[in-house]
């Protein structure tokens, strides 16, 4: 069977508890693995601002999965997706036309460890440069945030003083929601 | 004479299309920033001979921003402005 690499991205609801947000991402993650493809990687995109209004939601919690596998293991995951009453909207791109597992199991391999450096990174420095208070208050800011913009930040904290920090964190955040 | 031609000239402005001038760059659905450049301030794509856009790159930015509208990353419309 042909294997290809495809990206789903999905919304959902912005104010569900965590437990079930969680629920929701396993049961799509085991549904990705029964079709018979594997997820290369994970992306939380954290919550947004919507361009317009979907149902009663101005906000919605932006999920990447980044897999492959056959044709079947898309039907499955889209039907799911279709009766998840948390999902709002979601879309899937083919990325790669024909691609093998065994190279898709490396590149994940690859992507969990440059994740694993990056967690990492993230955090010595956040040990090594800001005092302790502080840390605690970019670190959820940073968290609802997107990646690039969580290097950007860091970046600042780098040259800022104390109180510029929290005060580029929010306008920072003002303008991703406009 | 010399009216027509300067007429002319400003008509004939050349236009060179982004993308193929710069091969880094990306077109991406995930990345409404860039592609806010191609649409109006309704929202409204805007079309290849005020863009400058070649064809293959306007066939391109056309669907990442349809793909962007789906997911609300972008309007469909825009009635405030």
């Amino acid at each position: 069977m042909r294997i290809r690499r495809y990206e789903t991205v999905f919304i959902l609801e912005p104010d569900i508890e965590e437990s079930r947000r969680k629920e929701t991402l396993e049961r799509l993650e085991t549904i990705i693995q029964k079709g018979g493809g594997i997820l290369v990687k994970r992306d939380d995109w954290g919550i947004r601002k919507l361009a317009y209004d979907i149902g009663r939601f101005s906000k919605g919690h932006y999920f990447l999965y980044d897999f492959a596998g056959p044709s079947l293991a898309v039907s499955e995951v889209e039907r799911h997706l279709r009766m998840f009453e948390v999902v709002l909207r979601f879309l899937t791109v083919k990325k790669e036309d024909q691609v093998s597992l065994e190279a898709m199991e490396k590149v994940r391999a690859e992507e969990q460890e440059k994740e694993e450096a990056r967690r990492m990174a993230l955090q010595q420095r956040r040990e090594a440069e800001a005092p302790p208070v502080k840390v605690e208050e970019a670190a959820t800011k940073v968290d609802v945030e997107e990646e690039e913009e969580e290097e950007e930040e860091e970046q600042e904290e780098v040259k800022g003083e104390g109180d510029e920090e929290s005060t580029d964190a929010e306008e920072e955040e003002g303008e991703d929601l406009e | 004479m010399k009216e027509q031609r300067r007429k002319r000239k400003v008509y004939v402005r050349k236009k060179v299309c982004r993308f193929c001038a710069d091969a880094s760059a990306q077109i991406e659905y995930k990345d409404p920033r860039n592609l806010r450049y191609f649409i109006t301030e309704r929202g409204k794509i805007i079309p290849r001979r005020i863009s400058g856009n070649c064809a293959k790159h306007q066939r391109k930015i056309t669907l990442a921003i349809k793909r962007a509208r789906h997911l609300a990353l972008m309007p469909y419309t825009n009635f405030e402005i």
